[in-house]
């Protein structure tokens, strides 16, 4: 690997690779990884047909399947080709951040209150099923409409859609390509957070880098806000399981080498691209629904506890934005526009002020780029840059990344309390399984402030307010 | 497994054929029926018969129960069976086969 500068390492074109790898990173960070893979990766992943400039990789790269997770790959909308892979199997995992008039001073006495009624009040955990169900012309709407669906149905507001990342629907979902399978485990999970790395967190705006640009994104120290973090759930993986497979079975019609099955793709100008891509847009629609639902019950659970009216809480979404996903994005390569089907896998979008998809009240500031931390380390805002949109196809990091294996971390908590360990750092936290708080340790993940000290250096995108975990409610 | 193996009760059956185009292939599809049976309906495996089992294709008989909440307890959610360094060899005892879970 060869060094660029103090923030970007290059992986030079080698054997079958199309492109050069790029990796956002630090001394620190890189020291952290030990015998991570995902460098390799970023390398597997220049191979594939298409790929433009660079096989990118953000500081919070950790070794996925196939792709790396923090893996930011662009393909010509023409040559090129998409991966489920590319994607994930939660397609459309994201964040949801709201804002409240409450401050921290508010809340105190009714912290453990709020979390007990965040617990009760949201489906979360292992097979969890949401209290809505859908009969399969609802869903085919869900799929459609995406958060637009949820709005419509009472759960939220026209200005939730205007902050919203693709203002909560992708274009060109098609319900059709979506399996009878993935349709039925799509229909009892809308409205679920799930498990694994997927929460819920009341944080407190605890200081802030960015003073205008906080003021436009409505954020001031000491106010409570809250973060969500979920997905497509089984519709997702059974999207992406299905396509995998489809894609798998025609590797030979590919007529190139891949590093590893799991890279299996198709030209997006064939029918089997197309389909996955309305398919892909259909799960992703699904997340969005999803995410505007759980936050709907959020703002219920916070008025009813807090005896307040929705008013005095002015619970207001931030931004909602998506890091696993592939879109079709008209973005300048060079200096000149082209049409490109950007995969961020474990990556976000971050688009600089004046970009006509940044929403109108933020215009002048940026895209908000939303980046949680690991449980209890609460989170950043920051804002997407101009030299975003030119070296790293409008993209940025997603969180904090793992360093430990869910099974390593589960060995390294034998014998203690992790609920307790938190407490002690002053974080309530609730989970329907003691397996996933195991999972989910700190320790697990690199530290959140190194990572967004990279993408703020390397100008990627730039710091606004950090945000720090009261309670959490893990699935 | 994600649950108590012990505790499913052979008492349903449910069949299917899968497809691979080499034993890696039809090792993975194998696994991701099963993990459908699972995820997707709900049906908790723990016998397996082979009807049929060629190198390209198979018939399996599944045997279980229905997953009861009051019985069973998931502790650990499989997402997925990857294809991500999948592979399936010849030994000197039988046959070993290496299989990536998402969870």
């Amino acid at each position: 690997m060869e060094r660029l500068d103090d923030f970007r390492w290059q992986i030079p074109r080698q054997g079958g690779m199309r492109v050069p790898g790029i990796l956002y990173t630090s001394e620190r960070l890189m020291r952290s990884m030990g015998k991570d893979e995902s460098p390799k990766q970023v390398a597997n992943v220049a191979h594939l047909p298409g790929i433009v400039k660079y096989s990118l990789a953000m500081p919070d790269m950790h070794w996925g399947y196939g792709f790396p997770i923090g893996g930011v790959a662009a393909f010509d909308a023409r040559e090129g080709i998409i991966s489920p892979g590319g994607v994930g199997y939660d397609i459309n995992c994201g964040c949801r951040l709201m804002t409240t008039h409450l401050t921290h001073q508010d809340i105190r006495p009714r912290l453990q209150d709020l979390v007990t009624a965040l617990f009760q009040h949201v489906p979360s955990g292992v097979g969890s099923t949401g209290p809505i169900r859908l009969k399969e012309k609802d869903e085919r709407k869900v799929l459609t409409d995406g958060a637009r669906w949820a709005v419509e149905h009472g759960y939220g507001t026209v200005e939730d859609l205007d902050h919203t990342e693709e203002g909560g629907a992708l274009a060109g979902a098609d319900p059709d390509k979506v399996s009878p399978r993935a349709m039925e485990r799509g229909r009892e999970q809308l409205g679920t957070l799930g498990s694994g790395n997927h929460f819920l967190e009341i944080e407190v705006v605890e200081e802030i880098f960015d003073p205008a640009a906080a003021r436009a994104y409505g954020l001031e120290k000491g106010q409570i806000a809250i973060m969500l973090h979920s997905g497509s759930r089984g519709l997702g993986h059974q999207v992406c399981d299905d396509y995998l497979a489809r894609m798998v079975k025609h590797l030979g019609e590919l007529d190139v080498e891949l590093p590893d099955r799991q890279l299996a793709c198709a030209y997006l100008s064939t029918p089997r691209g197309q389909d996955y891509l309305a398919a892909m847009a259909c799960a992703a629609n699904y997340a969005w629904a999803n995410r505007q639902l759980l936050m709907h019950w959020v703002r219920e659970a916070f008025e009813k506890t807090l005896s307040i009216s929705p008013k005095m809480l002015s619970m207001r979404l931030l931004y909602d934005i998506c890091h696993n996903i592939a879109k079709i994005e008209t973005l300048p390569v060079d200096g000149k526009d082209r049409s490109l089907c950007v995969h961020r896998k474990g990556a976000t979008r971050a688009l600089p002020a004046g970009h006509p998809l940044v929403p109108a009240a933020y215009r002048n500031i940026g895209q908000p780029v939303l980046i949680p931390g690991d449980m209890g380390s609460g989170s950043y805002v920051l804002t997407g840059t101009t030299k975003a949109l030119e070296e790293t196809f409008g993209s940025s990091c997603h969180g904090a990344g793992r360093v430990m294996s869910r099974t390593q971390a589960t060995k390294s908590c034998r014998g203690h309390s992790i609920t307790n360990d938190m407490a002690d750092k002053g974080v309530i936290v609730m989970a329907s399984g003691r397996g996933t708080l195991a999972e989910e340790i700190p320790e697990a993940y690199k530290n959140l402030d190194w990572v967004v000290d990279v993408v703020h250096r390397a100008g990627i995108a730039k710091k606004v307010a950090r945000l720090r975990a009261l309670g959490c409610i893990k699935g | 497994m994600t649950t108590d193996f012990k505790k499913i009760a052979s008492v349903a059956e449910r069949h299917f054929s899968v497809q691979g185009a080499d034993r890696t292939d039809l090792f993975v599809n194998f696994l991701r029926e099963i993990l459908y049976l699972i995820n997707g309906e709900g049906f908790l495996p723990c016998e397996v018969h082979f009807d049929e089992f060629q190198p390209g294709s198979l018939r399996a008989k599944i045997r279980g129960e229905s997953f009861d909440t009051g019985k069973h307890k998931i502790h650990k959610e499989i997402k997925a069976v990857t294809y991500h360094q999948a592979s399936v060899e010849q030994t000197r005892k039988g046959w070993k086969g290496r299989v990536i879970c998402d969870v």
